[in-house]
């Protein structure tokens, strides 16, 4: 008894929390995926390179 | 008591094996419209009800709710209108002066386990079941009491124990799920006396609700409450009366709850995968933006300075060419001024040397 | 390494600490008969009305005032507009004073509030849109906590520890506008559940996008509010850079909120004609509906830009606090004004003074945690040892 889906409920919870999971993943895999991307920038930006904005008005006028 | 046990033990047995059939031929599809077709249920029929308050009665006993204010037999409290709440899974209204009625007409309130059920699609942490039976129950042991379910129902039957500081829990009808596991009736469907309440398969009640109409033409408004609205409840109502007017809405339409939610939640996904995206990309331009800005600056400040300097090497060039020249001259100027002065001493020769004249030799 | 002295100030009675001191010891109290006589003692919720000013106030406006954060971060960081660079911290910390509160909240409202956890630990409830508000709550409060430590790190002198969540700075910006995108949305979509008790004007299948587009207002309105409450009350803190770039940041999200206030506008008139519910412009409820959108949501467009235009911050600072009012009464019609707009008047809510008591009570700690932090945190100037991220 209850085996298989019966109502969109059902069928929702079970796509919902696989998705949920996907998204999860994909949030990972965005980070590393552009960290692979860029690495070799001459120009390297963030995640462990150098700070991101920071040049530009910012830092010129920044304080001092 | 309109069904006998044994009638009722063979449909929960062709009931479970219809569960099983059904579920290998949905398994892994769309659900749409495959509403568990043994799902069972029960009929009102408003025409029938006469307010004895017996239901609220069986409810009460057979749930271990607290006892009520005003006893059961009191019919006093039909005066005012009641829903449920956390002492009460069901109640009776009565609802008198209904244009076209003879008399006041009864209508009983309860959870009516909605086919998709708003409350159980609400809550967050799965609280709700459906079970295979039809019956919508609520499990305690993990409500955080966030009371969304309630929002959520349509017909505004869950109640909250708010009097309770350490263990509030929701209160509804179970359609007495633990009964029907062992193959007992609901206990409002056992107990009334007017035959209001009909137990079965909801295919069978709709059936029931359309030969009763059929049968006594003019008793009943062509119009099975439950049948599609908010996607169909197992808990259907017939009435000779309109459904507004016993205090039942008409205006919920027939989307079921999870439908009604799927296209917020389908953008979820869509927004985690493509924001991190487009938001990337538009700092990455923006940084190569300001890159190729801060390029362009240098270089032009490189040439400018560069030119800067050509000049300045230029006119240095020229100061130490003029300056090379002077000393030159000077030196030619000197050199000729002593060849003279010696030329001179020569013909004036033998004389002391004036000291002037060494100072100037040296100078130059 | 030399842990930074916290000073007390003797308290000195000004009637701000008075009232201040008042709201606590009440706060407290009513906290107190919350926790141990449960909710009917406080509140007035009923069967009908299960969310009261604890949602209604304190998680829906709480939420969406609480913006600052995510929209300053990314103009500043994702946009490019660095010179919006010295108003990131102080929304940052808003951001995070506000959403912790409003977890706060939450403990106050909830049945077992020891469970809340339970969703993400214990089951998940992943058709619930209130699964995903509280997961991306839970997981924005986290990143706003994250984005606020240099400050803090600065403050008691970690040197290593702040440079290395500055390095982190873009993914905790693009974390958090994915998460503020998707439940600052997911706020308004929890109604969409409920069609039959929300009144069809406020009733939008595209409540998600309303909510998400006015929170982008309420950010940028908040950002110039509390900025013009910040040079009222702590110019002394702030550095020349601070106080040169303020003005630029007001006049520049004005110009920001007031052209949004028109999207918004647009988009609330498009809910009203795809509900097709012009005929209900006539009843009370119009009227109210009305002075919303006209008054709240056009009005505020239009002085915005006005004060953009003429540079004029006196117009500018007075047009955010309107703006915020706006969200507000937007909020409150949506999560209780115009929900159970059917029931009769008997069995609507009106919160219990212990409500209100507990909702002044956390935005008085609010507002005291603020204090403090920006007195002794570099806040509203770089730190001199640490070059600004
Ligand atoms: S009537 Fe309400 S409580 Fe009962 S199943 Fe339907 S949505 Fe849930
Ligand atoms: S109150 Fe309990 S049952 Fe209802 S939605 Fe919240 S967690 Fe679920
Ligand atoms: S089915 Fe059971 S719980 Fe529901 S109203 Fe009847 S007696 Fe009460």
């Amino acid at each position: 008894m209850g085996e298989g889906v019966h109502s969109l409920h059902e069928f929702m919870l079970r796509t919902e929390s696989i998705t949920y999971i996907l998204i999860a993943a994909a949030l990972c895999g965005f980070v590393f995926f552009w960290r692979f991307l860029s690495e070799r920038d001459e120009d390297r930006d963030y995640l462990g390179a150098d700070r991101p904005g920071g040049e530009e008005e910012g830092q010129g006028g920044a304080h001092h | 008591m309109s069904i006998s046990r044994r009638r009722f033990l063979g449909w929960m047995g062709a009931a479970g094996a219809g569960f099983a059939a059904a579920g290998r031929a949905h398994a892994g599809s769309s659900p749409r419209g495959a509403a568990n077709p043994e799902t069972l249920g029960v009929l009102f029929d408003a025409t029938r009800c006469i307010g004895c308050r017996k239901c609220e009665e069986a409810c009460n006993r057979v749930n271990e709710l607290p006892p009520p204010e005003r006893p059961f037999h009191d019919l006093g409290v039909l005066e005012k209108r009641r829903r449920t709440d956390a002492r009460t899974y069901t109640v009776v209204n009565r609802y008198t002066g209904i244009e076209g009625a003879r008399g006041p007409v009864y209508r009983k309130i309860q959870c009516n386990h909605c086919l998709e059920p708003a409350c159980a699609s609400a809550c967050f942490v799965r609280a709700f079941t459906k079970n295979a039976d039809g019956s919508v129950t609520y499990d305690e042991s993990v409500c955080v009491g966030c009371r969304y379910c309630m929002i959520a129902c349509p017909f505004e039957i869950p109640a909250y124990e708010y009097d309770k500081a350490f263990t509030p829990r929701v209160m509804k009808c179970t359609f007495c799920h633990p009964r029907l596991v062992q193959g007992l009736l609901p206990g409002c469907v056992e107990i009334c006396p007017a035959e209001a309440l009909t137990f079965g398969r909801r295919r069978d009640l709709l059936r029931i609700a359309r030969s009763r109409m059929a049968q006594s033409p003019g008793r009943y408004l062509d119009h099975i409450y439950g049948e599609f609205e908010m996607g169909g409840t197992t808990w259907l109502t017939i009435s000779g009366v309109p459904f507004r007017a016993i205090g039942m809405r008409e205006d919920l339409g027939t989307t079921p709850a999870p439908e009604l939610t799927k296209g917020a939640l389908g953008v979820v996904p869509v927004v985690a995968a493509m924001w991190p995206v487009l938001l990337t990309g538009i700092y990455a331009i923006n940084r190569r933006r300001d890159r190729i800005a801060r390029e362009e600056r240098e270089a032009a400040v490189a040439a400018a300075l560069a030119r800067a300097e050509a000049e300045a090497k230029k006119k240095l060039a020229e100061a130490l060419a003029k300056a090379d020249k002077d000393k030159k001259a000077a030196v030619e100027r000197e050199v000729k001024k002593a060849l003279e002065e010696a030329a001179r001493a020569r013909t004036e020769a033998p004389a002391p040397a004036s000291p002037e004249g060494g100072g100037e030799t040296k100078s130059g | 390494m030399q842990f930074p002295k916290v000073t007390l100030e003797r308290p000195r009675w000004t009637p701000f600490n008075i009232v201040a001191a008042i709201i606590v010891v009440v706060g407290l109290v009513i906290t107190g008969i919350r926790f141990t006589q449960g909710l009917a003692a406080t509140t007035r919720l009923s069967d009908y009305n299960p969310w009261g000013i604890w949602i209604g106030f304190d998680l829906l406006v709480g939420v969406a005032l609480a913006a600052g954060g995510y929209v300053t971060s990314a103009a500043c960081y994702l946009f490019g507009l660095k010179r919006f660079h010295t108003a990131v911290r102080p929304a940052i910390l808003t951001g995070f004073l506000g959403y912790a509160l409003v977890v706060l909240a939450l403990h106050y409202d909830v049945g077992r509030p020891w469970r809340l956890p339970y969703p993400f630990l214990v089951q998940q409830g992943t058709t619930s849109l209130l699964f995903e508000v509280a997961a991306c709550v839970a997981l924005y409060l986290t990143v706003l906590f994250i984005e606020w430590t240099p400050a803090a790190f600065e403050w008691l002198g970690l040197k290593r520890a702040r440079n290395l969540v500055v390095r982190l700075t873009l993914v905790l910006t693009i974390f958090g506008v994915v998460l503020s995108t998707l439940h600052q949305s997911s706020l308004g979509a929890l109604f969409l559940i409920a069609p039959s008790k929300l009144h069809p004007l406020w009733y939008s299948p595209y409540l998600a996008l309303f909510f998400f587009v006015s929170s982008i207002v309420a950010g940028l309105s908040m950002v110039i509010f509390e900025g013009a409450l910040a040079h009222r009350y702590f110019h002394h803190k702030m550095d020349e850079t601070h106080r040169r770039e303020a003005d630029g940041v007001a006049l520049g999200f004005a110009k920001a909120a007031s052209w949004v206030l028109a999207g918004y506008f647009v988009l609330k008139l498009v809910g009203v004609a795809q509900a097709d519910a012009w005929h209900h412009l006539a009843s009370g409820y119009g009227a109210w509906f009305l002075l919303e959108v006209v008054g709240f949501v056009l009005l505020p467009c239009f002085f915005f830009a006005v004060g953009a235009r003429e540079k004029n911050l006196r117009i500018v600072r007075f047009t955010a606090a309107w703006a915020v009012l706006g969200i507000v009464i937007n909020r409150f019609n949506v999560g209780l004004i115009a929900f159970n707009y059917h029931l009769p008047a008997e069995e609507r809510y009106f919160p219990h003074w212990m409500e209100i008591g507990i909702s002044l009570f956390i935005v008085t700690i609010g507002i005291l945690a603020y204090k403090f932090i920006v007195r002794h945190m570099p806040i509203l100037y770089a730190h001199p040892d640490y070059e600004p991220h």
